[in-house]
């Protein structure tokens, strides 16, 4: 049984309450400043250093900001401008404003609300599709090109996905080889 | 020397020399081997895209050729072992044709093999020393090694013995009868190790059985006794060659136990295969029944197969067996039962389907048709010269000028044994 | 060859008749000859091993390839003859939740490679099968049209560069050896054309040139390697070489580079941090035909 006196016990308290709130920050600080995409020290989780491809040199109508100064206007319809696009990506993708940050036309906004810039998108999809950003970063999904040694040059999501409709959809194959001569056909071509 | 030099020059005139009937047959070979000479020609001009060999049927009607022909070559061991471990008087008689068909086989199958090659002119490459043999590691290697001691012995053996014959001297022991020893051994490694060739493929499960070996083995002791008995006719009627029937009734009964143990063998294999079903019955299933309704070599087994039951009954049938003409046929017979089975049956099914599923068929093109038959007629015209200059020599046609031996009495001249 | 017209002292400014006529012949004896290939053909015939060849032996040959590339595609080549990186061991790997069976990556390989258009070879098949099961005997290899079709998925083989390999086992002359960083390369100079090795591979990955390989002057790569895609002679065997005269360069080969959806992966299995050993660690991969023990260095996995 404590003998201490009730000034004491808000003391403890409180000091407690603020440690555990300091240590809290200081672990979410850290995994703020923390690079998961980069090469880590060699270990167990390291992977080479990716150099992934920018998308906002390619981009026709990037800046955002050139259009939108610096907001969108709520107005839930497409303007002139988009509306080639159309979202088929999950249900709760119905307007923009779920991955794109409507404060700062030239971000996104990731789930939890903060900005990530355009260049690394993978950041927003990796926040969902955790485990093909997982494969991504040591190489097994997605495309590599240059170098099999030291840093790559990889293709972000983008690149191949169109975050709008995602889906990869049918691409027409090269010629097959030409069919043998005595060649025997197994079933319909 | 001289003494040597004037035997060749009498084998030679003795080899160009003969009944009409001898010329005739020359003749007619040595048009198949000029025939076979252009389609060669024409094989080394274009290449081998001429036959209808692919990347998936990558070995065709040569190697199965050469596979055949290998075992044609074991198959004189089925008269060195009676003859010269057994003593038996009347096989002595006739042991020294059988060891030249071997050598007559043998160089068909070191042609066969040569015709095949991508780049003949870098045989050199297998010799050792000079080239880089991958002995001990790749059977081919000890195919190339096996292949030609066997044919050096064959040469050897009778070779020695009929000069001494032609001298009028006694042969001396050492000089060939560890070699004919070897021989057996010899024989019987050089048609294991061709089927070791074959059997080593985790890749290819429809060679890759424990008992190709003893299979090829088997159908040579069938295929090969069937060719003498062709052999020995074919002398005894036109070469005035005394065979014993002896001789054929101890062929006769080689076959009659090998015909059965053949399809004894083939019948394990494909209990094996059909039984456990498994993905690796498409090639047995291509051979005797066809694949999506292709079935080029259905009919080839299935006659193979006709022709060797048809070859055991002329063989067991005392009414068809006692008659030579008879007992040839069925001896041709077998000798092609068996090569279909072994040849086309054996090598192209090895590659339908491919390790990857692929299904191309194979048939062999018109050149090489045209180029095996030159080398079967170029075989069959060399046995035919060696045999006719052995028989000429055994008869005591054929002798050194100084020789003091006197000419053969008519008993003496009923034994023509050697040794 | 150059042929040299011998200088007549009795006609210092030129040539005397005696000259012409030598030169005539000359020149026609080395026409003859050169024409007919016969002085290079024997030089190949006495052309020792790959591996037993001098440095200068390997000037003289690379020379003589590079010749007959200008003599046959007027075009000048840039002939490597790159070694293994020690300490390296090169694999693949292949995603076939992400192949499609599009075959960019044959033709790319086509062409970089060299390869003979007619009779065609291509190093790379793609296998469509049926969903459940990935057994190839039922597979097709012809298909055409939009990949991928519904309820197939695709499975593209090549060579696997085994290492415990049966080809290499099987040649009877050395031809084929497997090198420090895993390629299993062919001398195409030495290899007679037994077609051994293409018995012995259970993953049909040798092609043999039936014919002289046909390629066009506009289609040849003239960045090659000697032992890789520099252009090859009838009658002797060729296959898939990693594209070691790039990836002995540090690039990724020409397949890895074309595949559109990415499903290739190329690295040192040495290299802890690479593609092919973090997907050989985290991903669960699998080998074709592994009971059969070649080892293969082709790792397949679905992500």
């Amino acid at each position: 049984m404590s003998a201490a006196t009730p000034t004491t016990r808000a003391f403890a308290l409180r000091a407690g309450v603020l440690l555990l709130l300091a240590t809290t920050l200081c672990a979410v600080a850290a995994s703020c400043t923390q690079d998961p995409w980069k090469a880590a020290q060699p270990g167990e989780h390291a992977t080479r250093a990716v150099i992934p491809s920018t998308r906002t040199g390619r981009l026709k109508n990037y800046p955002c900001g050139a259009c939108h100064n610096p907001t969108m206007a709520r107005t839930g319809k497409l303007p002139a401008n988009h509306r080639e696009i159309h979202i088929q990506h999950f249900e709760g993708a119905d307007q923009c404003g779920v991955c794109h940050n409507t404060e700062a036309m030239n971000t996104l906004r990731l789930a939890t609300g903060a900005a990530i810039p355009l260049d690394a998108s993978y950041q927003l999809c990796g926040q969902c599709h955790a485990e093909k950003f997982a494969d991504w970063k040591i190489g097994a999904h997605g495309k590599r090109v240059g170098r099999w040694r030291g840093p790559t040059h990889s293709n972000t999501c983008p690149d191949c996905h169109n975050a709008h409709t995602p889906a990869i959809g049918p691409m027409k194959a090269s010629p097959a080889p030409p069919f043998p001569k005595l060649g025997i056909k197994k079933g319909e071509h | 020397m001289g003494t040597y030099l004037r035997y060749w020059v009498q084998m030679i005139r003795c080899a160009f020399s003969g009944t009409g009937l001898y010329y005739a047959w020359m003749a007619a070979l040595t048009l198949v081997v000029i025939a076979g000479g252009y389609a060669l020609s024409l094989q080394l001009d274009e290449g081998l895209v001429v036959t209808n060999m692919s990347d998936q049927v990558s070995w065709g009607a040569y190697i199965a050729n050469f596979t055949y022909l290998v075992g044609i070559a074991a198959a004189a061991v089925i008269l060195v072992v009676p003859t010269y471990v057994f003593h038996h008087k009347d096989l002595k008689e006739v042991v020294l044709i059988a060891e030249l068909m071997a050598a007559s086989a043998m160089i068909m199958c070191l042609l066969f093999v040569t015709v095949d090659l991508g780049h003949p002119e870098r045989f050199l490459h297998l010799a050792p020393g000079i080239g880089r043999l991958n002995f001990p590691r790749s059977i081919l290697a000890w195919d190339v090694i096996v292949l030609q001691i066997y044919l050096l012995i064959n040469l050897h053996v009778p070779g020695y013995l009929l000069y001494k014959k032609y001298l009028g001297s006694e042969p001396t022991r050492t000089y060939y009868l560890p070699l004919v020893f070897l021989s057996i051994l010899w024989a019987v490694s050089i048609h294991t190790v061709t089927a070791f060739l074959y059997s080593g493929f985790g890749g290819r499960p429809f060679w890759n059985s424990a008992i190709l070996a003893p299979r090829f083995l088997v159908s040579a002791f069938a295929s090969g006794p069937s060719l003498l008995i062709i052999v020995f006719a074919a002398v005894k009627r036109f070469g005035g060659f005394p065979v014993k029937d002896s001789v054929f009734e101890y062929l006769r009964k080689v076959v009659m136990v090998a015909i059965p143990a053949n399809f004894f063998l083939l019948g394990c294999e494909v209990f094996k295969d059909f039984y456990t079903d498994s993905t690796h019955v498409a090639s047995m299933e291509y051979l005797f029944f066809g694949l999506y309704g292709h079935a080029r070599l259905v009919p080839y087994i299935w006659t193979g197969l006709a022709l060797n039951l048809t070859a055991l009954i002329v063989f067991a049938t005392p009414r068809l067996r006692q008659r030579r003409l008879r007992l040839a046929i069925g001896a041709f017979l077998c000798v092609v039962g068996v090569w279909v089975e072994k040849g086309m049956g054996l090598i192209v099914p090895g590659f339908l389907p491919t390790p990857m599923g692929d299904l191309v068929e194979y048939t062999p093109s018109a050149i090489e048709i045209g180029v095996c038959m030159g080398i079967w007629a170029l075989g069959a015209a060399l046995f035919t010269v060696m045999a006719k200059v052995a028989i000429a020599i055994m008869r005591g046609d054929l002798r050194a000028a100084s020789s003091a031996a006197p000419r053969l009495s008519a008993a003496e001249e009923a034994d023509v044994s050697l040794a | 060859m150059a042929d040299r017209i011998p200088h007549n002292p009795e006609h210092p400014d030129g040539l005397g008749r005696r000259d012409f006529l030598k030169g005539l012949l000359a020149t026609a004896a080395t026409a003859t000859v050169t024409a007919s290939g016969c002085s290079t053909d024997w030089d190949r015939f006495f052309q020792k091993h790959y591996k037993e060849l001098t440095a200068e032996d390997k000037q003289r040959v690379f020379d003589r390839v590079k010749r007959e590339a200008r003599e046959r595609f007027n075009r000048e080549l840039n002939l490597q003859d790159p070694k293994p990186i020690p300490g390296v061991a090169f694999a693949f790997a292949i995603s076939l939740s992400v192949c499609n069976g599009n075959r960019a990556c044959v033709h790319a390989c086509v062409q970089e490679n060299n390869q003979s258009r007619e009779p065609a070879i291509q190093y790379i098949k793609v296998i469509e099968l049926d969903h459940g099961t990935l057994n190839v005997e039922k597979g097709d290899m012809y298909y055409e049209g939009e990949v991928p079709r519904p309820g197939k998925v695709y499975l593209p083989v090549q060579c696997n560069q085994c290492d415990n390999p049966p080809c290499v086992k099987a040649c009877p002359v050395e031809a084929t050896w497997k090198e420090k960083d895993g390629i299993v390369v062919i001398d195409y100079d030495w290899c007679i054309g037994c077609r051994y090795c293409m018995a012995a591979c259970p993953y049909e990955a040798r092609r043999f040139n039936f014919a002289t390989p046909s390629l066009q002057a506009h289609e040849l790569n003239t960045n090659v390697g000697y032992l890789s895609n520099r252009p090859r002679p009838r009658g002797v065997v060729e296959k898939c070489h990693f594209c070691l005269h790039r990836t002995r360069n540090e690039t990724y080969p020409a397949c890895v580079e074309a595949c559109p959806t990415g499903a290739r992966k190329f690295g040192d299995l040495n290299d802890p941090d690479s593609d092919v050993s973090r997907i050989v660690k985290d991903k669960r991969v699998f080998v074709l035909k592994e009971e059969l023990q070649t080892l293969p260095r082709l790792f397949y996995y679905f992500d």
